[in-house]
């Protein structure tokens, strides 16, 4: 019962996530981005993690990606603007160690979390509350001190553009 | 009964409960707007539609012919895939919030309990607020493939409203979650039945929810998106005949989902004051009867208010809203929180 919708959901989730790539139109490949996030969502609910598949659509589908939209329609690019992108080797490397540091954070975590036997004791929130605000708490709030210094960043150098 | 004990049965009444809740929807969904019709008209002391049928209530079914034999037109100059598709992204995340809404105490068919909802999840409220954040997506793109200046304004405006205000939306229910320890609709309903309503628990949270509410819907006071009278009609200036008529049904069908929702995390959704769930279950399937009327009460009343609050008041400069939404709003909403929880403090600590 399970394994066609894996198979549809996975695969569509790598069919959007290439077009995501390679369409033209920032708009639409913003558009086949939210279809992927809602491929991966389909994945997290035959896993039985309801809550994953919620906070997937909610989070990625339902509020980044919107900004992202806001962004590229605020900016307008018109198609010929969109030709000048080069690679070049800054890219490359940004994008490697990006990866790198991905790969060694998943194989580190390993199967020490499984969606699954999560759901099945108390109901899935529960759970993951549990962890959050007992053994997470410090890297939770670490990330969060992250992402407040990375607003600030930005903050600042919107700023200094804006009076040069 | 559940899926893998009796299959077809299963299916039935499923497919059964989606086809009779869609249609009712729709059905109150041209009627609001034949409402909001009178309302208004009442408000401003004119007559109102009155030729179609007495009182003019088959008004709704002669728009709708109308819209329905209007000549369908995409102008030249929109991006057409996404043109097409925006109405009914518009439309579709209002129509499927229904499915977590619980409407009446479950009823007795053959000798099986039935909910009386379509889907009792888990995590009722998350799929709730994720699937109704999607709906922006139909005001954004219709904005943008139309390809034209009003549009693409109320298209960049709806996604800032709309993300500001969800925001509020989601923190002002966080509070009912912290007392009751659930996410599950039903649940939080069966509480309220046997107790009181979360209106009077959390005050401050049901106002914030209300006007996040209105936000939401691009409802006057905060019709930002549409504005007529600086965006000519904002993001569905370029539709006309069914594709306008979907953003517009979009439109009421998602009044109705926040009506429901506050009558249910709010108002003790089916609950009648004075009557707990053994009075009901002793009424035996008329408890859902009178526990569904009570519950469509509720939500007629909240959508007369949406109505009454358009009639009233001007709507908000787009800065203005922004204020209230960031510098009022999520500062109260996140002191509510906090006070919340410290009432509501784990046993023995």
């Amino acid at each position: 019962m399970e394994l066609p919708f894996f198979f549809l959901f996975g695969g569509a989730m790598v069919l959007f996530t290439l077009l995501t790539m390679f369409v033209k139109n920032p708009v639409h490949s913003a558009i086949f981005m939210i279809l992927s996030f809602a491929s991966t969502a389909g994945l997290f609910v035959l896993l039985d993690a309801y809550l994953m598949a919620a906070i997937e659509v909610l989070v990625y589908a339902g509020a980044i990606m919107v900004l992202f939209l806001f962004v590229i329609m605020l900016i307008n690019l018109r198609s010929d603007e969109l030709e000048g992108m080069k690679v070049n080797p800054l890219m490359v490397l940004a994008a490697g160690t990006f990866f790198a540091l991905l790969h060694r954070a998943i194989s580190d975590l390993g199967a020490a979390v499984d969606p699954v036997r999560a759901n099945t004791f108390e109901g899935e929130p529960k759970v993951v509350a549990k962890y959050l605000f007992t053994e997470m708490v410090i890297p939770f709030e670490a990330v969060s001190l992250l992402l407040l210094a990375a607003i600030l960043g930005t903050v600042v150098l919107a700023r200094r553009t804006r009076d040069a | 009964m559940s899926f893998s004990e009796e299959p077809l049965l299963y299916i039935g009444v499923n497919l059964a409960k989606i086809i009779i809740v869609t249609h009712v929807v729709l059905v109150v969904c041209a009627y609001a707007v034949l409402a909001e019709r009178k309302v208004s008209a009442w408000m401003q002391d004119r007559v109102g539609p009155n030729r179609v049928g007495y009182f003019g209530l088959l008004q709704p079914i002669a728009d709708a012919l109308k819209f329905f034999f209007k000549e369908d037109i995409v102008p030249g100059h929109v991006n057409k895939a996404l043109f097409v598709l925006a109405p009914a992204i518009a439309l579709m995340p209002s129509l499927i919030v229904l499915a977590v809404i619980p409407i009446a105490p479950p009823v007795v068919v053959m000798g099986h309990t039935v909910p009386m909802v379509i889907a009792d999840l888990d995590i009722g409220i998350l799929f709730l607020f994720a699937i109704s954040s999607l709906a922006v997506y139909g005001v954004v793109l219709a904005g943008w493939a139309s390809n034209s200046k009003y549009p693409l304004l109320g298209g960049v405006r709806a996604s800032a409203q709309m993300i500001s205000y969800e925001l509020m939306l989601g923190l002002s229910v966080v509070g009912i979650f912290m007392a009751t320890g659930t996410l599950r609709l039903m649940d939080i309903v069966n509480l309220q039945v046997d107790g009181v309503w979360n209106c009077f628990y959390h005050p401050i949270a049901f106002i914030i929810f209300v006007i996040a509410a209105f936000a939401e819907t691009n409802r006057l006071p905060f019709d930002l998106p549409e504005a007529e009278t600086e965006l000519v009609a904002g993001y569905h200036t370029e539709y006309g005949s069914m594709k306008f008529a979907m953003f517009f049904i979009g439109e009421y069908a998602a009044m109705f989902g926040f009506s429901a929702l506050v009558a249910v995390l709010f108002l003790g959704g089916w609950d009648i004051p004075f009557m707990s769930s053994e009075t009901f279950a002793s009424l035996g399937n008329w408890g859902a009867v009178v526990g569904f009327i009570s519950f469509m009460t509720k939500v007629l009343a909240f959508m007369f208010l949406y109505i009454w609050v358009r009639w009233t008041i001007p709507r908000f400069r787009y800065d203005q809203l922004m204020n209230l939404g960031w510098k009022v709003l999520l500062p109260i909403a996140l002191v509510n929180v906090i006070i919340t929880g410290l009432f509501n403090l784990p046993k023995g600590s």
